[in-house]
């Protein structure tokens, strides 16, 4: 039997008249991985759903074994033996690891009788291909995320897929459980699937493709084969652009006075022994795994949570915070992760927006808003900040990614905090795009507020902090200086990674 | 057949409940523990436990109908023309109940998924619809005229205690939403439905199909349960039953069931109905004054409801205005 081939071939989209997609070509060969890299907004999401049938291509063929694929829908793609395992994994949370793995036979045969015996020895199969060991009746819900990836591969392994398509694996995993599905996909390809591995990470990519195409702008710009990439081609190939070497900002050094003290902080089962001090001007980092209780500190910090035990002082004052409107008075203020959803009122005006935090200041007497006051603080901060905005009365939605992420920081710089608690500044933000997020940043601090960011990106973190902790399951790690030198990036990296 | 976890811990929680409260109204109330006082206490809360069994499958597929007491009504109405006019046997009933409730369950169905709005919000509308048109159609006059066959209570005997048609009802609809969820696929997909409708439709099933098939159940069985209740009072009053949905939301919640979608059975839902009925028996029992049931029946579901909810509950995230 000759090995599986997919073909891709000048395919076309658009969305509004938008190209998306300028005609994307690429090939992919059973027994193969092959790699697909490239910056938020290159194409690679669309790309991926028209090979899942979410949408139907403009122009341009597919072809699995040299035949077209007419209809482009789901059903079509999954016949031709194409699966694509998005970053959701569309799994079934209430569902057990059985009912999940087998779901395609349920949905072939809705009316027929549920066959337990039969419905086990499949989903057990299907583990065993990529030696999975998981206990067939969990609920889907209760497995840890990389359970659950495992449960989304077998069940596209339980019907005859010839092409996997895992969307940025890795994406929420730890080395240990990245290694793991490496050796997965290694096994993969000794059973002759073609894998298509999205990754915009190097050290991946150099570890599991034999074949690397970068997507930029809608096109496939370069193609690699294995062991012919270094991490600054990849950097150029995605960006157009050489790579800058991983360097630490010229910060300004902060004051004496600290501006929040915390002193053993606890929440059970999230974190505890907490000490962490945060100087005026000075921009601290606190790194960690998803899940270390990094993001769950933060938000007790900024009053959503409750605390079990433990001190928190800002300026030297006791504080213990009921509500976020208590943290906000004394001075703290908190940007969320998902900038999108939690941070901006989208329908509302950008003035609106960027005022919300400030109305108490803004109102006199008798409650009612000062309209000139508002109007002035929110033309000092739009320029100060450089916001790109034709009518401030626009609805905030129509202003672009990096725009609406300074009008949050606009909104909180507004009500004119000592300290600014940032949770993952950049996360979906694209490599160009950082430049301006950290220069604000910096900024900020130049001001003389205490700032503190939360990452999972530990480049981030070393190349920005005055000082850096390490939080592992919800313990933090004294401070670590990357400035003095001492700690170059890949000790830090080794102590989050482990 | 062993339910998943989640709804063990409902059952569990709801026996023990029913223990208790059984256990301390024999004891106590004088008349509870009658054979006699079961039989009613099960004839009275069939027509409940019919409604909450189709609501089970419409909250298992993360849909919400709140209008299948109107369209029970609307059914037992256009029985009791049928059987004014024309003695139709049981077979004639059966089908015309069954019926009226399948099509406007479907209608329901349609409306909900073409519409994409909240299902509480759409749903509620047609309640109002189907109530508005009936007492348009009737003018509110009760009808009571049946034919001989509809008047007798008891269908058999079982060691002289009579087998009423509403338990037979409900001991079927049982049985059949049970073997659906259970012993079919049909059961599997409602769930997956009720538990990520996304990627249950990129993985090849249909929504309209699947709604269809939900709100449509609910609405056959709303026909039996109006059927049921016509037999019950001999009498149709439009509307009558028109008002009950949320103790009948309440007790499926309560039986394990998640306004989420995707959780519940048919024993949890029978219980929770059971819960509340047995609550209403013991006060009427007791003597209390009717107008404390509401308000008790409302405490204990808020009770019992909680730690459902706190399990949910997300930290606050809210952000300041």
């Amino acid at each position: 039997m000759t090995a599986t081939s997919l073909d891709v071939d000048g395919l076309v989209k658009s969305f509004q008249g938008n190209p998306v997609l300028k005609g994307v070509s690429l090939s992919l060969t059973g027994g193969r991985v092959a790699a697909l890299s490239g910056l938020n907004g290159a194409g690679k999401s669309t790309l991926i759903k028209i090979l899942a049938g979410v949408h139907a291509a403009d122009g341009g063929e597919i072809r699995i074994d040299g035949a077209t694929i007419d209809h482009q829908g789901s059903g079509a793609m999954r016949r031709a033996g194409i699966e694509v395992i998005f970053q959701d994994f569309a799994l079934f949370p209430n569902l057990s690891v059985v009912d999940n793995i087998v779901f395609a036979d349920t949905v072939d045969a809705p009316l027929g009788r549920s066959r337990r015996r039969h419905d086990r020895e499949h989903a057990a199969a299907a583990l065993a291909l990529i030696g999975a060991r998981l206990d067939l009746d969990t609920e889907v819900g209760d497995l840890p995320i990389a359970d659950r990836q495992l449960v989304a591969i077998a069940r596209a392994l339980a019907r005859e897929t010839r092409v996997l398509i895992l969307d940025e694996p890795t994406a929420s995993l730890t080395r240990s459980e990245a290694a793991r599905l490496f050796s997965v996909v290694e096994g993969l390809k000794a059973e002759g699937v073609a894998v298509l591995f999205i990754s915009h990470r190097y050290d991946e990519v150099a570890a599991i493709a034999d074949d690397v195409f970068v997507l930029r702008d809608g096109s496939i710009v370069r193609r690699f084969e294995r062991g012919a990439v270094s991490a600054a081609d990849l950097h150029t190939a995605m960006t157009g652009a050489p790579a800058p070497d991983a360097v630490r900002f010229n910060l300004s050094a902060p004051a004496d006075e600290p501006v929040l003290e915390v002193t053993g902080l606890a929440r059970v089962g999230l974190f505890a022994e907490v000490d962490l001090t945060v100087r005026r001007g000075e921009i601290v980092g606190l790194t960690g795994l998803l899940g270390a209780g990094k993001t769950e500190l933060a938000e007790a910090l900024f009053g959503l949570a409750p605390v079990d035990a433990g001190e928190i002082r800002v300026e030297g004052v006791a504080r213990r915070f009921r509500s976020n409107r208590e943290a906000i008075a004394a001075g703290i203020a908190y940007l969320p992760e998902d900038r999108l959803g939690l941070g901006l009122v989208l329908p509302a005006s950008v003035s609106d927006n960027v005022a919300l935090a400030s109305y108490p200041a803004l109102t006199d007497r008798l409650g009612l808003v000062d309209r000139q006051r508002k109007a002035n603080l929110v033309s000092r901060l739009i320029h100060g900040l450089g916001i790109m905005v034709a009518d401030v009365e626009a609805p905030i939605a129509r202003l672009s990614g990096g725009n609406q992420q300074r009008a949050v920081l606009a909104k909180w710089l507004a009500t004119e905090p000592k300290l600014l608690i940032l949770d993952c500044p950049t996360v979906g933000v694209d490599v160009s795009a950082r430049g301006v997020i950290y220069e604000l940043i910096r900024d900020v601090a130049g001001r003389g507020i205490g700032v503190l960011i939360i990452s999972s990106e530990v480049e981030e973190v070393w190349s920005m902090c005055h000082r850096v902790h390490v939080m592992t399951a919800g313990h933090l790690a004294p401070a670590v200086v990357p400035g003095s030198g001492l700690v170059p990036l890949a000790e830090l990296e080794a102590a989050v990674h482990g | 057949m062993a339910e998943p976890l989640r709804e063990r811990s409902a059952i569990r929680r709801l026996a023990a409940g029913i223990g208790l409260l059984g256990g301390a109204a024999a004891l106590w109330v004088p008349g509870f523990a009658s054979p006699y006082n079961w039989l009613d206490l099960l004839s009275s809360s069939s027509i409940t436990a019919l409604f909450a069994l189709g609501l089970l499958v419409v909250l298992m597929a993360g849909e919400l109908d709140i209008s299948f007491t109107a369209i029970a009504s609307v059914s037992q109405f256009l029985l009791a023309v049928a059987l004014a006019r024309q003695d139709i046997g049981w077979a004639g009933t059966i089908v015309v109940s069954a019926l009226v409730g399948l099509l406007l369950g479907l209608v329901n169905g349609a409306v909900a998924t073409w519409l994409r709005a909240p299902p509480i919000i759409t749903t509620i509308a047609l309640l109002n619809v189907y109530g508005g048109v009936l007492a348009l159609i009737s003018r509110g006059e009760m009808l009571y005229d049946f034919p001989d066959f509809f008047t007798y209570t008891a269908v058999a005997r079982i060691g002289g205690y009579p087998l009423t048609l509403q338990t037979i009802a409900l001991a079927v609809t049982a049985v059949v939403t049970a073997l659906m969820l259970k012993a079919t696929n049909l059961g599997r997909i409602l769930r997956a439905v009720g538990g990520n409708r996304d990627a249950a439709l990129r993985l090849g099933i249909n929504g309209m199909t699947v709604n269809l098939l939900a709100y449509g159940y609910l609405g056959l069985v709303s026909g039996i349960a109006g059927l049921a209740h016509a037999q019950l009072l001999q009498a149709v009053t439009p509307g009558s039953l028109i008002g009950r949905e949320l103790d009948v939301v309440a007790a499926t919640i309560l039986g394990g069931a998640s306004l989420a979608g995707g959780r519940g059975g048919v024993v949890g839902t029978l219980l929770g109905v059971l819960f509340i009925a047995l609550i209403g028996n013991i006060l009427v029992l007791s003597g209390v004054s009717p107008y404390w049931h509401q308000a008790v029946t409302g405490a204990i579901v808020l009770a019992a409801v909680a730690p459902i909810a706190w399990r949910h509950a997300r930290p606050a995230l809210a952000e300041v205005a």
